[in-house]
C-alpha cells in the first residue's frame, strides 16, 4: 500500500528532523536554563527550569561593562570586515573562474591552504608589522587582519558557486559584445546572490565570535568588543566558575547574531527564492 | 571591440584576482614565511637561535605525542562524512518541503551562531560527571551510559568529536540549501513525472550538481578539523586526561607558548599548512578536471 | 541575459553592501585609537582571574582608577585591559615583541621574568617607586640584586577542614597538622567515624598540583631543588621531588579520597566539599573566605623537616613595569598607592584575596582570612613561605598534571618516578638550547 508506505516514510522524516533539532537546541536549553538559577546553588538537575528564576546574572553581566560601546565596536568589526573580504573574493572567485592565467590553480590552492595557518602562529610577527606601520588600537589594524583571515574562506566558497554558473550565459554576453567587467556586473553577481549573501553572513559571524584578533589590536578600553568583554568570564587557571553568570555571558553573546540571524534569514531566503527563480 | 594586447589578455585574469591576494598576501603572507624561517631554527622566545636544518621536523616524526596528536586530528576529521550525510539528508527533506522546515531551518542552524570558545565552556558544564546530559541518561533509565565523558581516556575525544559535529552540521545544511536554490527545480518535477521517488530523483538529479559544495564543504571541514579545534581541546579537556586528546593545532599552542619553543611550534603550523595544501590542490584540480572536460 | 528587474536588484545588493563597509571604515577611519597625553597617563593589562567571582580584578582596577581620580596622587590610570589567562600570553609576548603596550602588565613570579628581562622588556620596579617601599613587600624577589616586580595579590593554596566532621570523630588539631604521619591518623579516626576523610577533584588536574606542593615543601630545603631535578642534577627520589606520589598513594589505598576522584573537576570537587562531602580539602582562598567560620576552618599544612614547610602556600603575583611603557614614573607613583593601607584595604574587600604588604591590617577580615593572613606573615619559627613550582618552566607542573590523577588512581610510586624522570630526560634532551639558559637563571637564584 503506497499510502501507508508514503505515510511511514513521512514520519520517517519527521522523526529524524525532530531528533536532529532537538540535539541541536538541548545545550542551548542547558544554557538558558542555567543563566536563570542563582548563583549560590546549583544544585538540582540542570535540565529542568529552577523554580526559583532571577535575573541577576544577567544584570550583573549587563553591568560590568559598557555594553554600548563594546556592541558598536564588534559591530564595525564584523560588518567593516565581512564586506570587505566579500567584496575582494566576489571578483577573485570571478577572476579565478572566468579566466585563465598562468599559476591559476597553484595560486588558488595556495590561497584555500591559507585557512588552515592558527591565527595564534602569526599573530606575534604580525602584530609587530602592525606596530611598525603604527596601526596598533587604529581600528582598521583589525578590520584590515580580519578580512584577510575571511578572504581565503570567502574566495573558496564564492569560487565553488561560481563555477557552476553556466558558460553558455556568459558566452552570449560575449558575442553580445559586454565587456568583462559588465559580465561580472550584470551577470556573475546577480547570480551569485545566494552565495554573497550566505558568505558575507558567514564572514560577519566569524568576525562577530572572533577573540584573539581585537584583543591583540584593539587592546585600549574605547576599543574592546564584546567577545573581548566577556572573555572577563572564561574559566580562570583553577577553573573556578559561576555557572550560571557564565551561562548568562554566553546567551548574551549569542542574542545579537540571533536577532541579525532572523532578520537577515528573510533577506536570505529572499535571495535564495528569487536566485532559484530563473 | 578592439582586441586588447596580447599581454592583457592573458594577465586580465591577475588583475581581478589581485586586490584579494594582495590582502591576503599582506595579512598572512609576510607572517608565514617568517614561520617557514621559524621552522628551521631552534628558537625560542629567549633566543633567536641558529638554523638547524630539518632537525625540528624530525623531532616531531620521533615524538609519540605528535602522532597522538595526528591520530586525534583524524578522530576529529570523522565529523566531515558524518557531517555531510548527515547534511545531505537533512538538506534533501527540507528542500522538499515538510510541515515546519522553516522553524527546523532556524533550529538546526542555531549552533552555528555561538563563538566556538562560548559554546564550549556549556558544554564543559553539560557533560561533566554530574552535569545535565548524565542526568538525563539516569533520567530515562539509560544511567549505565552515563560517563565522566571528558574525564576518561575512552570517551574524550570522542566527546569532543560530537560537540565538533554538532556545531558543523547546520552550517554545512546552510550551504546546501543556498546551492540548492540555484538548482533548476524544473528538472526535479521531470524526474517526478517520470515516476521516480523524491529519494531517487534527489540522489540522481540534485546531489551531482552539489559536488562542488560537497567538495567545499568537505575541504572546510578538513582545515577545521586540523586547524580550528584548539578552542575546544583548551577548554575541554586541556590536552587531558594525560595528554590523550592534544591535536596538532593544541601541542602548537603549548610548544609556542608555553614551552616557548617557537621553532619547534613553526614546524607544526608549517605542517598544517601542507596538509591543507594538498587537500585543497586535491579538491581544486578535481573540481578543474570536471568543471572544463 | 538576466532582466532589468533582476539589474537593479543586483545594483542595489551591491550599493548596500558597498555602502555597508564604506561607512563602516569610515567610522573605523575617524573612530578609535587613543593617545595617551601628559606625563600622567598609564595604561594597564592585567590577568589573575581564578579565584572567586568572575570580574572581581577587574572591578578592582576599576575602583582604584576611581580612588586614583579623587586623590592628589600625579597620575590616572586609562585603558585597564582584562586579558583572560588563557590569551595573557599572547597578549604579551605580542607587546613584548613590538615593544608598544600598556606601562603594567601582571605576571607571576616564574621564570618567565627572567626572559622578560633578558629581552628588555621590563623595567625594575625598584626604580619608580618611592624609596623603602620594598621593606614593606612580603615577598620580594630579586634577579640580579634588582626588583623587577612589585608582589600585589598572594595567590594561596590553603587546606580547609570541616569543623563538625572533626568533632565527630573527636580529632582535635592545633594550628597545624604536626606532621603528615598526624594528618593520616586523623582521617583514620573520620573514616572509623563514617566519614569521607579528604575530598578531591583531580579531574582537570589543578588540584594534582595544590597536594604535591605541600608534600614538595614539606622536605624542601632551597628553592633550587626542584629546578635543578629538572637539570638533572638533583634525583627524582628525593621526597622533595616525588614525595608526593607516596602520599597520593597512600591515600587512595587507604581509602581517604573519593572514588571518583580523576572523574570530577577541582571545581566540582570543592561544591560537593561546602555542602558538606569530606573532611579535608585544599582551596584557593577566593572559595573560602567568605564562608561560615563556624562550619570551616583553615588547618596549617603538614609540618616537616623543610625549611620551607609552611602552613600555606603563597605565590605572590607581580605588577610588573614595562620598559616601553609609557609614563613610567606616574606608574610608580600609582603602585605606591596601591600599596597604601586604603588600597590594599580595597585590594582585600573586592577581590577576596590577601595582598602582600605588611601594612595591611587584617583586623577587618574574616576568621578564616585572619587565619590564612597569619600563617602567610608568621609561618612559624625557622620557616618559609613559597609556591614551589614558581620558578619551573611549565613541564614542570605539566609532569605533575599527568601523573598526579594516576597517582591518586593508585599507581604504584616506583613507576610514577620512572615515568617522571623519563618525561624529564626527554624535555631536557629536546630543548637543550634552552636548558642552557634555564641553567644560567638558576644560577642568580639566591
Amino acid at each position: 500500500m503506497r499510502a501507508a508506505r508514503r505515510l511511514a516514510a513521512r514520519a520517517g522524516e519527521h522523526g529524524f528532523l525532530l531528533a536532529v533539532a532537538l540535539v541541536s537546541l538541548f545545550p542551548l536549553y542547558v544554557m538558558l536554563v542555567a543563566s536563570f538559577q542563582r548563583a549560590t546553588s546549583l544544585s538540582g538537575s540542570g535540565l529542568l527550569p529552577t523554580l526559583d528564576p532571577t535575573f541577576e546574572n544577567y544584570t550583573e553581566v549587563w553591568n560590568e561593562f559598557g555594553f554600548d560601546r563594546m556592541f558598536v565596536n564588534s559591530t564595525i568589526l564584523s560588518l567593516s570586515s565581512a564586506a570587505i573580504a566579500v567584496l575582494l573574493a566576489a571578483g577573485a572567485a570571478y577572476g579565478f573562474t572566468r579566466f585563465r592565467f598562468a599559476g591559476r590553480g597553484v595560486l588558488l590552492v595556495v590561497l584555500i591552504g591559507t585557512m588552515a595557518i592558527p591565527p595564534i602562529v602569526v599573530i606575534v610577527p604580525l602584530f609587530v608589522m602592525m606596530s611598525d606601520l603604527g596601526l596598533v588600537n587604529e581600528m582598521s589594524s583589525a578590520i584590515i587582519v580580519q578580512a584577510g583571515l575571511n578572504i581565503p574562506f570567502a574566495t573558496f566558497l564564492l569560487f565553488t558557486y561560481m563555477r557552476d554558473l553556466p558558460d553558455e550565459l556568459f558566452e552570449a554576453a560575449e558575442v553580445d559584445g559586454a565587456s568583462r567587467w559588465r559580465q561580472f556586473v550584470e551577470i556573475a553577481l546577480p547570480m551569485s546572490v545566494p552565495a554573497l549573501v550566505t558568505t558575507m553572513v558567514i564572514c560577519a559571524m566569524y568576525a562577530w565570535n572572533e577573540l584573539l584578533i581585537p584583543l591583540i589590536f584593539w587592546q585600549t578600553e574605547q576599543l574592546a568588543t564584546l567577545m573581548v568583554g566577556l572573555a572577563v568570564l572564561a574559566p580562570g587557571r583553577s577553573g573556578a566558575q559561576d555557572i550560571p553568570l557564565l551561562m548568562a555571558g554566553v546567551t548574551i553573546s549569542v542574542l545579537p547574531l540571533l536577532v541579525v540571524f532572523l532578520i537577515g534569514r528573510r533577506a536570505l531566503v529572499r535571495g535564495l527564492v528569487e536566485g532559484g527563480e530563473r | 571591440m578592439s582586441g586588447p594586447s596580447a599581454l592583457l589578455r592573458r594577465t586580465r585574469g591577475w588583475l581581478w584576482v589581485l586586490p584579494a591576494v594582495a590582502l591576503v598576501g599582506f595579512v598572512l603572507g609576510f607572517p608565514i614565511v617568517k614561520v617557514l624561517q621559524y621552522s628551521l631554527t631552534d628558537r625560542t622566545t629567549f633566543l633567536d637561535g641558529s638554523f638547524v636544518g630539518l632537525d625540528n621536523y624530525s623531532q616531531l616524526f620521533h615524538d609519540e605525542l605528535f602522532w597522538r596528536a595526528v591520530k586525534n586530528n583524524l578522530i576529529l576529521l570523522l565529523s566531515v562524512p558524518l557531517s555531510i550525510a548527515l547534511a545531505l539528508a537533512i538538506t534533501g527533506i527540507l528542500y522538499r518541503g515538510v510541515r515546519g522546515s522553516r522553524i527546523y531551518e532556524l533550529v538546526i542552524f542555531l549552533p552555528f551562531l555561538p563563538a566556538i570558545a562560548s559554546i564550549a565552556v556549556v558544554f564543559l558544564y553539560l557533560l561533566s560527571d554530574g552535569g545535565p546530559l548524565n542526568d538525563l541518561l539516569r533520567g530515562v533509565g539509560l544511567g549505565g551510559l552515563a560517563h565522566a565523558w571528558l574525564r576518561e581516556q575512552e570517551t574524550a575525544i570522542w566527546s569532543i568529536l560530537g560537540v565538533v559535529l554538532w556545531k558543523r552540521i547546520g552550517f554545512t545544511v546552510l550551504l546546501f540549501m543556498a546551492r540548492m536554490a540555484s538548482i533548476d527545480r524544473t528538472q526535479f518535477d521531470a524526474a517526478a513525472v517520470d515516476g521516480a521517488s523524491w529519494g531517487r530523483a534527489y540522489w540522481q538529479v540534485a546531489v551531482p550538481q552539489m559536488r562542488g559544495i560537497i567538495g567545499l564543504a568537505a575541504v572546510l571541514g578538513f582545515i577545521e578539523a586540523f586547524s580550528w579545534t584548539f578552542a575546544y581541546i583548551a577548554i575541554l579537556t586541556q590536552g587531558g586526561p594525560d595528554r590523550s586528546t592534544y591535536t596538532l593545532e593544541y601541542l602548537l599552542y603549548k610548544l609556542q607558548f608555553d614551552q616557548r619553543l617557537v621553532g619547534l611550534a613553526a614546524a607544526v603550523a608549517v605542517l598544517l599548512l601542507l596538509s591543507a595544501v594538498i587537500i585543497a590542490a586535491y579538491r581544486v584540480y578535481r573540481g578543474q578536471r570536471e568543471a572544463f572536460a | 541575459m538576466a532582466g532589468s528587474w533582476d539589474r537593479a536588484y543586483t545594483r542595489r545588493q551591491a550599493l548596500g553592501v558597498g555602502a555597508a563597509g564604506a561607512g563602516a571604515f569610515y567610522l573605523a577611519a575617524c573612530g578609535g585609537g587613543s593617545s595617551s597625553s601628559g606625563g600622567r597617563d598609564v595604561a594597564a593589562v592585567f590577568d589573575f582571574e581564578y579565584a572567586g567571582k568572575p570580574g572581581s580584578m577587574n572591578r578592582y582596577w576599576k575602583a582604584l582608577r576611581d580612588r586614583l581620580e579623587q586623590s592628589d596622587v600625579d597620575a590616572r590610570l586609562t585603558d585597564l585591559a582584562f586579558v583572560n589567562y588563557a590569551n595573557m600570553e599572547a597578549r604579551i609576548n605580542s607587546n613584548h615583541a613590538a615593544r608598544r603596550g600598556p606601562t603594567f602588565e601582571t605576571w607571576f613570579p616564574n621564570w618567565f621574568i627572567y626572559e622578560f628581562i633578558t629581552q628588555n622588556a621590563v623595567s625594575p620596579v625598584q626604580d619608580y617607586v618611592r624609596d623603602g617601599a620594598t621593606d614593606d613587600w612580603l615577598f620580594a624577589t630579586q634577579i640580579d640584586g634588582k626588583y623587577w616586580g612589585m608582589p600585589f595579590y598572594a595567590e594561596q593554596s590553603l587546606l580547609i577542614a570541616n569543623k563538625q566532621h572533626l568533632r565527630k570523630a573527636g580529632v582535635e588539631i592545633g594550628d597545624r597538622l604536626e606532621s603528615w604521619d598526624a594528618f593520616m591518623d586523623a582521617c583514620a579516626r573520620i573514616k572509623r567515624s563514617g566519614e569521607l576523610p579528604v575530598m578531591i577533584g583531580a579531574g582537570d588536574s589543578f588540584a594534582c598540583d595544590k597536594w604535591a606542593l605541600a608534600s614538595s615543601m614539606e622536605y624542601m630545603q632551597s628553592v633550587k631543588q626542584l629546578p635543578l631535578n629538572l637539570l638533572g642534577e638533583l634525583p627524582t627520589d628525593e621526597p622533595v621531588v616525588s614525595g608526593w606520589m607516596d602520599h597520593f598513594n597512600q591515600l587512595h589505598r587507604d581509602g581517604y579520597i573519593n572514588d571518583d576522584v580523576t572523574k570530577i573537576t577541582e571545581a566540582q570537587s570543592l561544591d560537593r566539599f561546602l555542602a558538606g562531602e569530606g573532611a579535608f580539602a585544599m582551596l584557593y582562598p577566593g572559595i573560602i573566605f567568605d564562608k561560615d567560620p563556624e562550619q570551616f576552618r583553615v588547618v596549617g599544612y603538614w609540618n616537616g623537616p623543610g625549611r620551607y614547610a609552611a602552613p600555606i602556600a603563597v605565590s605572590g603575583n607581580l605588577l610588573l613595569i614595562t620598559s616601553y611603557g609609557e609614563n613610567k614614573e606616574a606608574a610608580g607613583r600609582i603602585a605606591d598607592f596601591m600599596q597604601e593601607p586604603e588600597q590594599l584595604q580595597l585590594f582585600a574587600k573586592i577581590t577576596g584575596e590577601l595582598p602582600c604588604n605588611r601594612n595591611f591590617d587584617p583586623s577587618d577580615l574574616g576568621e578564616l582570612e585572619r587565619t590564612a593572613w597569619q600563617q602567610m606573615t608568621n609561618p612559624g619559627p625557622g620557616k618559609v613561605v613559597t609556591w614551589p613550582r614558581d620558578r619551573m618552566p611549565t613541564v614542570g607542573v605539566d609532569v605533575v598534571f599527568e601523573l598526579g590523577p594516576k597517582a591518586f588512581d593508585g599507581e604504584s610510586p616506583a613507576a610514577l618516578r620512572k615515568a617522571f624522570t623519563e618525561r624529564l630526560a626527554r624535555y631536557r634532551e629536546q630543548n637543550s638550547a634552552q636548558m642552557e639558559v634555564y641553567r644560567q637563571y638558576v644560577d642568580t637564584i639566591e
